[in-house]
C-alpha cells in the first residue's frame, strides 16, 4: 500500500505533466497550421463528378463540381483557352499532326491554381488512357492521392474532420509563374539556384521564342554562355522586378486591372465607380487572359495591352534623337529584347525521328560547344495601335510527312515508319546508318537522298498512307520575353543605321531541302519578304529584304537612314559627279595645252574693282563652309559604316545644326539681295539672253582655248554671265529649296510625322535628298572649276576673298576704277 | 582703306571657322554629360621615403625604435597618443540614451566575444599601438615615447607583437624599422582582421582574405588595390571612421558617397532607393565569402574538461561557438549612432541584451537600412544585481586556467569597478556589426526580387512597414 502510495502519487504527475505536454503540442500545432496557411483561399471539399467527397466515394475529384462549389465553373470552362483537360505542353504548329479537336477531358482547375500540382503524373494519367484522374493525379504531389500500386487512393489523413482538405496540403492560389511554365517555357523564379536547362524540355516558349522567364542574372546561371562573366544581365526584367505572368496575362474582368478605356466612357467621367466587385469577379473570373490569342479572339474590350500600357517610355527616351519616329517605327521588343540565350528552336524536323518519338531538331545559339545566344530577326508587325512596327521574330523551319489529301501522317504512323519497338527498323538501318556502327546520329537522320525518302515513303504506304510527300515551312514567332532594360538595350545607332546592320542580318533556317522538296517561304502569318540563301555552311539562310509585312497589311515605308539606300541614285550621282571632274580636267587640260602653244594671255590692261562687298563674302564662305560641312556628314550619315570613326548620333546632330545655319545664312542673304536690289544680278535678263548664254557656252568651248576675252565683262553691277544667271537660278530656286524641304520634312518625321507621310515619307524623301546632295557636289565640282577661268586661275577666288576683282580692259565695256568702287563700297561697308 | 587690308581673308576665315567650330560644339553638347570623378577624393598615393640607410639600430626594445623615429618626425607620437589606437577610449560625448557625457572604448566596455580587458590587458594589448600596457600596474598613456610605430607602418611583414604589446620574441627590430612606408591592409589587417580572437571572428566583413582580394570580394582592394587608408584617410595619425561596437557619435563616419554620386543609378526604381536603404546593402549581398565568421559565442558550456577542443566550435576555455561562411546580413533602420551597453547597466535575462543598438527607424528621416552582422551570445552575469560580469580569462588567475568562474568574475569585477554578489549565471546577448567592407562589383548587387519578393531578406513590419512597400507603398519621409 505505502509502495503504491509512493508510487502513485509520482505516476500521476508525470501523466498529467505529459498530457500538459502533449496538449500544448496539440495546440501549438493547431496554431502553426493555421499560421502557415499561406493562402487566402478556404479549405475545399473535393467532391467527385456526381458532388460526393472523394474520401467517401473513392472516385476521381471533379474540379468542375469541386471548385463550382463556389465558382461558376461552367462559365469559366466555356470562356477559357485553358479549359481543356488533356492540353500539353505541344502545339500544333510544332507537331503538326496534333489534334486540335477537343479531347472531353474535364477543366483541371488545379494545373494552374495550386502551389505545386504533379504535372508528370497528370501526363502519365492521360498517356495511360486514365483520363478521368486526370484532375486527381494532378494532386499526387500533395499527398492527398496516391498511386503506389497503380491504384489511385485517396489519403484518409489529408482530409479533416469536417470533410475539408488540409489547406497546408492543397495550397490553392493565383497562378504563379511556375504554374504557367509547366506548359509554357521555362520559369525560373529562384534567384539563389543556378538556372539549368535539359534539351527538349522548357515548353514551347522556350522552344519555339527561345524565352526564358527568370530573375536570375545569366552570369550566375549554370549554362555555359560564352563570356558569361560579362553577362551580368537578368534573363527577364520584367521577372526580375517582380512583374509575373498573370501581371500581363490577368483575367480580363480582373477588377484591379479594370481599364475602361476613357474613350468609351460618357464624356462627363474619368473614372467609373461602377465596376465589377471582387465577389462577382470570384464567382465569374473571365478565363480569357489578355494579351492573348484567345483574349483577342473574345473581342473583350481592352483585352490587348502592349509595352506603353504600363510604361511611359516618352519620359526615358529623351536621350534618343528622333525618339517619336523610332516609337513609330520599331517596337519596342527590337530594342529591349537584343540577344536571346534560350535554346530556340531552327528547324523542327518530323521527317525522321529519334528512337523516343521526338523530332530531329536544330536549335539557335550556339557555336556547337558554348551557348552564345542568337539575335531575332526584325519583321513588321501590326502593333495595337495600327501601326506597322519592326519587331523580333525568331523563324523556325518545319519539315513533315502529308498523305496524298494534304493532311499531316499521323504520329503513330510516322513511328510505325521508323521505329519497331523501341528501335529502328531494320530496314531504315540498312538505309541511313551510312557509317555502319549500327546506331542513327542526328546527321545520319536526314532524308538526303532519294533512297532514303524512298524507304520511308514506301514504310509510310505500308502503314496505309496514300502518296506521302514532305511539305515544309517557316514559322514565324513574335518575341515579346526575355526584354531586358535600358542599360543592356540596344543603344548604339549603328545597330540599325548601318549597311549590314541586323535589320537585315540573315537567319539561319537549318537544311534547305528533304527528299526532294526545298524550303519554301510559307509562312503561318507573315509574308516574309525576303529570300533564301544558301551558306557556306550547308544550311539555308533566311535574308530577310526589309519590311517583311505581316499578311493582309499594307506595306510600310521603312527607310533607315545608314541602311537603306536607293542603288540608282548612288550610281546616277556618282556618274554625274565622276562625269564632271572628268569633263572639267580635260578642259583643263586642254586650257593648259592651249596657253602654253600661245604663251600666256597678257589682257590688255588689269584695274582693280570692288566686286564683292565684305557681305558677300561672308555670306559665301559661310555658305561654302555649311556646304562643304552638310555633303560630308551627309556622306557619313548615308554610309556609317565607311566612317564609323565618326559617332552615327553625333554627325546627326552636326548635320541638322550646320542645316540649321544654311537656312539661317540664305535667308539672310535672300533678304540681302531683295533689300539692296542685287537679286537682279541673279535674274537673266530675257531680251538677247539666249544668243549671249551661247556666245559665253561658245567661248568655254572655244574662245578660251585660243585666249579670246571673256564674251561678257564683270562689273559691280553685272557680276555674272548668262550661263552664271541660269546656273545660280536653278541651283538657289530649285535645287537649295529641294534639299531644305526634304531635309526639313526627314527632320520632321519626329515633329510632324503626318506631313512627313504625306509627302512620301523617308523611303522617298531620304533618297531625293540624296540626289540633291549628288547634284550640289557636282556643282561645286563645275563651280570651283569655272573660277579658275579668269586672267589668272586664282584671280576669281582672291577677288571673292577680298572683293576686289582685278577686271580686264576690254573693247565691250569700259569702266574706270573709280565707277567701280563706289557704289559697292558703299553698301559693303554699311 | 579697305583695299589695303590684303589679309582681309584671313578675319573671313577665321570668322567662318569660328561659326562652324561653335555650331557643331552647341550641336554636340547634348552628348557631354559630365561625370563626376569618383577618384577625386581617394588620395594619392606618394611614393615613401626609403628608410634603410635611416635606421641603421641596433634597437634591443620597442621604445628605442620609436625614439629613433621621433628624431625626425617628432609630433609623430604626440599625434598618435591624440588618438583611440592608443587610449582605447574616446573623449566624452554627449548621447541621447545617458544624461552624463559618456567616453568609451575598448578600455571600459565589454563585448560578447572574449567579454572585456579590464584585467585582462596583458593579452587584449597585443593589438594596442604601444608598448608594455599590462594588468599589473596602470598604463601611462603620457608616456608617448611608448608609441608602437612598427605595427602601422612595418613592411617587412615579420613584425609580431605579443603579450602587453611588446615585440614577440625573436623579432628583427633592425629589419622592421628599415622597412618602414605607409600603412597597408597588411598592418590594419593584423589586428583588424582578427577581432574577437581569430581570422573573421568579430567582423565577418574584415577577414585575412583581403590580404589577396579577388574582385568579387571586394571590388575596392580587390579591382582597384585600394589600401585602408585610402577610405580612412588619415591626418595627423587620426584616422576616419569609426563602428559603433566602441563608439557611439555620429561623428568621423565614412561614406560610399564621400566619392560616389547618389545619382547614379540611372534607373528610377533604383534611385527611389537611396533615401531609404544603404548603399551597403544592396552592394554587400553577403559577408564571410572566404573564411567564416563567428555567429554564436555560449560561455555557458566552457570548462567541460570531458568535451574534446574542436577548433571553431568547441574550446574549454571559451565555450560553445557557432560559425557560418556567406553570412546573409540582418536588416535594420540605422542613422548612423548606436545605444552602448556601458558596465554596471541593467540588464533584463530573460531577453537578450543587445550590447550595441543600432538607432533609428522608419520616423527617421536619417535613419537608412543597414546591413549588420550580428553576434549571439551568452555570457556571464551576476543574478543579483542583473549586471553583465567582466571575468579575468587571462593570465595565472585567469578562468582560462582556473576554469572557476567565481573567482574569475570577482576578480574582473574588481578590476572593473563594478559589484559581484558571487552568484552569476549566463545572459544571452546580441551585438551587432555594421556590414561596409567586401562591397562586390555592381554586377553582384541584390535585385528586386532578394528583397521584394515571398520569400525576401526583408521582415518589412518588423521594419515598421504595413507591408513590402513595393505594393504598399514606402515611408513618406526623406531627408
Amino acid at each position: 500500500m505505502n509502495t503504491l502510495r509512493r508510487y502513485l502519487i509520482p505516476l500521476l504527475f508525470v501523466i498529467g505533466s505529459l498530457s500538459l505536454v502533449l496538449g500544448f503540442l496539440l495546440l501549438t500545432t493547431d496554431v502553426t497550421r493555421a499560421q502557415t496557411n499561406p493562402s487566402f483561399h478556404p479549405a475545399i471539399r473535393l467532391l467527385d463528378a456526381d458532388g460526393v467527397q472523394v474520401q467517401s466515394s473513392g472516385e476521381p475529384v471533379s474540379a468542375m463540381t469541386t471548385c463550382g462549389d463556389c465558382h461558376d465553373t461552367a462559365f469559366i470552362a466555356a470562356n477559357s483557352s485553358h479549359a481543356d483537360g488533356a492540353l500539353r505542353s505541344v502545339r500544333q504548329d510544332a507537331a503538326p499532326f496534333t489534334s486540335t479537336e477537343a479531347s472531353g477531358v474535364e477543366t483541371n482547375c488545379f494545373m494552374c491554381h495550386l502551389n505545386q500540382p504533379d504535372n508528370a503524373a497528370r501526363l502519365s494519367a492521360l498517356d495511360d488512357g486514365q483520363s478521368e484522374w486526370a484532375s486527381s493525379a494532378t494532386l499526387r504531389s500533395t499527398g492527398i492521392i496516391t498511386d503506389d500500386s497503380g491504384q489511385w487512393q485517396w489519403s484518409e489523413t489529408a482530409f479533416q474532420a469536417d470533410g475539408t482538405v488540409d489547406p497546408v496540403l492543397l495550397r490553392i492560389q493565383d497562378p504563379s509563374d511556375a504554374n504557367c511554365g509547366q506548359c509554357h517555357g521555362t520559369v525560373h523564379s529562384d534567384g539563389q539556384t543556378p538556372l539549368t536547362l535539359t534539351e527538349g524540355e522548357g515548353g514551347w516558349e522556350t522552344l519555339l521564342r527561345g524565352q526564358v522567364f527568370s530573375p536570375q542574372r545569366i552570369s550566375n546561371s549554370a549554362l555555359n554562355v560564352a563570356d558569361k562573366e560579362d553577362l551580368t544581365r537578368v534573363w527577364d526584367v520584367h521577372s526580375q522586378r517582380l512583374v509575373g505572368c498573370t501581371d500581363c496575362h490577368y483575367a480580363l474582368n480582373n477588377p484591379v486591372y479594370d481599364t475602361t478605356p476613357a474613350a468609351t466612357g460618357p464624356e462627363h467621367l474619368q473614372f467609373d465607380p461602377r465596376r465589377m466587385d471582387f465577389g462577382e469577379y470570384l464567382h465569374q473570373p473571365l478565363h480569357r487572359l489578355a494579351n492573348s490569342d484567345g483574349a483577342r479572339e473574345s473581342g473583350f474590350s481592352g483585352s490587348e495591352r502592349s509595352c506603353d500600357s504600363c510604361h511611359e517610355s516618352v519620359n526615358t527616351h529623351s536621350w534618343l534623337p528622333y525618339a517619336e519616329r523610332h516609337f513609330d517605327a520599331v517596337a519596342c521588343e527590337t530594342c529591349h529584347v537584343p540577344t536571346l540565350y534560350g535554346p530556340a528552336l531552327e528547324s523542327i524536323n518530323w521527317t525522321a525521328l529519334h528512337t523516343d518519338g521526338s523530332p530531329v531538331s536544330t536549335y539557335r545559339g550556339t557555336d556547337g560547344t558554348l551557348i552564345i545566344g542568337f539575335q531575332p530577326i526584325e519583321l513588321t508587325t501590326m502593333g495595337n495601335d495600327g501601326a506597322t512596327r519592326m519587331a523580333p521574330y525568331n523563324l523556325v523551319s518545319r519539315w513533315y510527312w502529308v498523305a496524298g489529301d494534304g493532311s499531316p501522317v499521323s504520329e503513330a504512323a510516322l513511328q510505325a515508319a521508323w521505329l519497331t519497338g523501341s528501335d529502328y527498323a531494320p530496314e531504315v538501318i540498312a538505309a541511313f546508318d551510312s557509317d555502319g556502327d549500327g546506331e542513327l546520329s542526328d546527321a545520319e537522320l536526314m532524308l538526303d537522298t532519294p533512297e532514303k525518302t524512298a524507304v520511308i515513303a514506301s514504310r509510310l504506304r505500308e502503314q496505309g498512307i496514300t502518296e506521302p510527300s514532305i511539305v515544309a515551312d517557316v514559322q514565324s514567332y513574335a518575341i515579346h520575353h526575355n526584354v531586358i532594360g535600358g542599360e543592356w538595350a540596344l543603344g548604339e545607332c549603328t545597330a540599325c543605321h548601318a549597311d549590314n546592320s541586323r535589320v537585315a542580318a540573315p537567319i539561319s533556317l537549318g537544311p534547305g531541302s528533304m527528299g526532294d522538296t526545298d524550303l519554301t517561304l510559307v509562312s503561318n502569318d507573315h509574308n516574309l519578304s525576303g529570300s533564301l540563301v544558301s551558306g557556306t555552311d550547308g544550311q539555308i539562310y533566311f535574308q530577310p529584304t526589309l519590311a517583311a509585312a505581316p499578311a493582309n497589311t499594307p506595306l510600310v515605308n521603312l527607310y533607315i537612314l545608314g541602311h537603306n539606300s536607293v542603288d540608282w541614285i548612288n550610281w546616277a550621282g556618282a556618274l554625274a559627279f565622276l562625269g564632271v571632274t572628268f569633263g572639267v580636267s580635260i578642259h583643263a587640260l586642254l586650257r593648259a595645252v592651249a596657253s602654253r602653244r600661245q604663251g600666256s594671255h597678257k589682257p590688255a590692261a588689269i584695274h582693280q574693282v570692288y566686286m564683292y562687298s565684305i557681305y558677300e563674302r561672308a555670306w559665301h564662305w559661310l555658305q561654302t563652309a555649311m556646304i562643304f560641312g552638310l555633303l560630308f556628314t551627309g556622306m557619313v550619315i548615308h554610309n556609317p559604316e565607311t566612317f564609323s570613326m565618326f559617332g552615327f548620333q553625333a554627325v546627326v546632330l552636326v548635320h541638322n545644326a550646320l542645316a540649321l545655319v544654311l537656312v539661317i545664312n540664305a535667308a539672310f542673304a535672300l533678304v540681302y539681295h531683295l533689300v539692296s536690289g542685287e537679286i537682279r544680278q541673279f535674274l537673266p535678263r530675257p531680251y538677247g539672253f539666249f544668243d549671249q548664254a551661247v556666245s559665253q557656252a561658245l567661248y568655254y568651248l572655244r574662245g578660251i582655248f585660243r585666249g579670246d576675252p571673256h564674251p561678257f565683262d564683270k562689273t559691280p553691277e553685272r557680276k555674272m554671265n548668262p550661263l552664271q544667271q541660269i546656273t545660280y537660278l536653278g541651283i538657289l530656286n530649285v535645287l537649295l529649296p529641294l534639299q531644305i524641304i526634304t531635309g526639313a520634312l526627314m527632320w520632321g518625321a519626329q515633329r510632324f510625322p503626318d506631313l512627313t507621310a504625306q509627302l512620301g515619307g523617308l523611303g522617298f524623301l531620304a533618297p531625293f535628298h540624296t540626289l540633291v546632295a549628288w547634284a550640289f557636289a557636282t556643282f561645286i565640282v563645275m563651280h570651283v572649276y569655272l573660277t579658275t577661268t579668269g586672267h589668272t586661275p586664282v584671280a576669281n577666288i582672291k577677288a571673292m576673298m577680298l572683293g576686289w576683282d582685278d577686271v580686264e580692259e576690254s573693247s565691250a565695256q569700259s569702266h574706270t576704277s573709280e565707277s567701280g568702287t563706289t557704289a559697292p563700297a558703299q553698301e559693303g561697308t554699311s | 582703306m579697305l583695299r589695303s587690308s590684303k589679309y582681309i581673308w584671313l578675319l573671313g576665315l577665321f570668322g567662318t571657322a569660328s561659326v562652324v567650330i561653335g555650331v557643331i560644339w552647341l550641336a554636340l553638347s547634348p552628348l557631354r554629360v559630365a561625370s563626376p570623378d569618383p577618384w577625386a577624393n581617394v588620395p594619392v598615393r606618394s611614393t615613401h621615403v626609403n628608410h634603410a640607410d635611416l635606421l641603421t639600430g641596433p634597437f634591443n626594445t620597442g621604445p628605442e625604435v620609436t625614439a629613433a623615429c621621433l628624431t625626425c618626425h617628432e609630433e609623430a607620437a604626440n599625434e598618435v597618443a591624440e588618438t583611440t589606437h592608443w587610449t582605447w577610449q574616446s573623449e566624452p560625448v554627449t548621447v541621447a540614451w545617458r544624461d552624463e557625457p559618456v567616453s568609451i572604448g575598448k578600455a571600459n566596455l565589454i563585448n560578447n566575444f572574449c567579454i572585456g580587458i579590464q584585467s585582462n590587458e596583458e593579452d587584449c594589448t597585443r593589438c594596442h599601438a604601444g608598448y608594455g600596457w599590462g594588468a599589473e600596474e596602470a598604463f601611462d598613456f603620457t608616456n608617448t615615447g611608448n608609441v608602437d610605430c612598427l605595427v602601422c607602418h612595418d613592411q617587412s611583414g615579420s613584425y609580431v607583437k605579443a603579450q602587453e604589446g611588446l615585440p614577440a620574441e625573436g623579432v628583427d627590430l633592425v629589419a622592421a624599422a628599415q622597412s618602414v612606408g605607409a600603412p597597408t591592409r597588411a598592418n590594419c589587417g593584423s589586428c583588424h582582421f582578427n577581432g574577437g580572437g581569430g581570422n573573421g571572428v568579430k567582423h565577418g566583413d574584415l577577414d585575412s582574405s583581403l590580404y589577396f582580394p579577388s574582385e568579387n570580394l571586394d571590388v575596392h582592394m580587390g579591382r582597384l588595390d585600394f589600401q585602408c587608408t585610402d577610405c580612412h584617410q588619415t591626418e595627423h595619425h587620426q584616422i576616419a571612421g569609426r563602428s559603433i561596437s566602441v563608439s557611439v557619435d555620429n561623428t568621423n563616419q565614412i561614406a560610399c558617397t564621400d566619392c560616389h554620386e547618389t545619382t547614379l543609378h540611372t534607373d528610377e526604381r533604383i534611385s527611389a532607393h537611396v533615401d531609404t536603404v544603404a548603399c551597403q546593402t544592396c552592394h554587400i549581398p553577403t559577408v564571410a565569402l572566404r573564411d567564416p565568421t563567428r555567429i554564436l559565442w555560449d560561455w555557458s558550456l566552457a570548462g567541460d574538461l570531458n568535451r574534446a577542443n574542436v577548433p571553431g566550435q568547441y574550446l574549454q576555455t571559451r565555450g560553445e561557438f557557432m560559425t557560418t561562411l556567406d553570412y546573409q546580413p540582418n536588416y535594420t533602420w540605422y542613422n548612423g549612432t548606436a545605444q552602448r551597453y556601458l558596465l554596471g547597466d541593467p540588464i533584463d535575462a530573460t531577453v537578450a541584451t543587445v550590447l550595441d543598438q543600432p538607432l533609428g527607424g522608419i520616423d527617421d528621416p536619417l535613419s537608412v537600412i543597414f546591413p549588420f552582422k550580428i553576434h549571439n551570445a551568452r555570457q556571464p552575469y551576476d543574478t543579483v544585481n542583473n549586471i553583465l560580469l567582466q571575468p579575468t580569462t587571462a593570465g595565472e588567475g585567469g578562468y582560462w586556467t582556473t576554469f572557476d568562474w567565481n573567482s574569475a568574475l570577482a576578480s574582473g569585477a574588481a578590476a572593473a569597478g563594478i559589484p559581484y554578489s558571487g552568484n552569476y549565471d549566463f545572459a544571452d546577448t546580441q551585438m551587432y556589426w555594421p556590414l561596409t567592407h567586401m562591397v562586390q562589383p555592381a554586377s553582384n548587387a541584390l535585385t528586386c526580387a532578394d528583397c521584394h519578393s515571398d520569400n525576401g531578406r526583408f521582415d518589412w513590419q518588423a521594419l515598421g512597414y504595413y507591408g513590402d512597400p513595393m505594393v504598399w507603398g514606402g515611408r513618406s519621409i526623406t531627408q
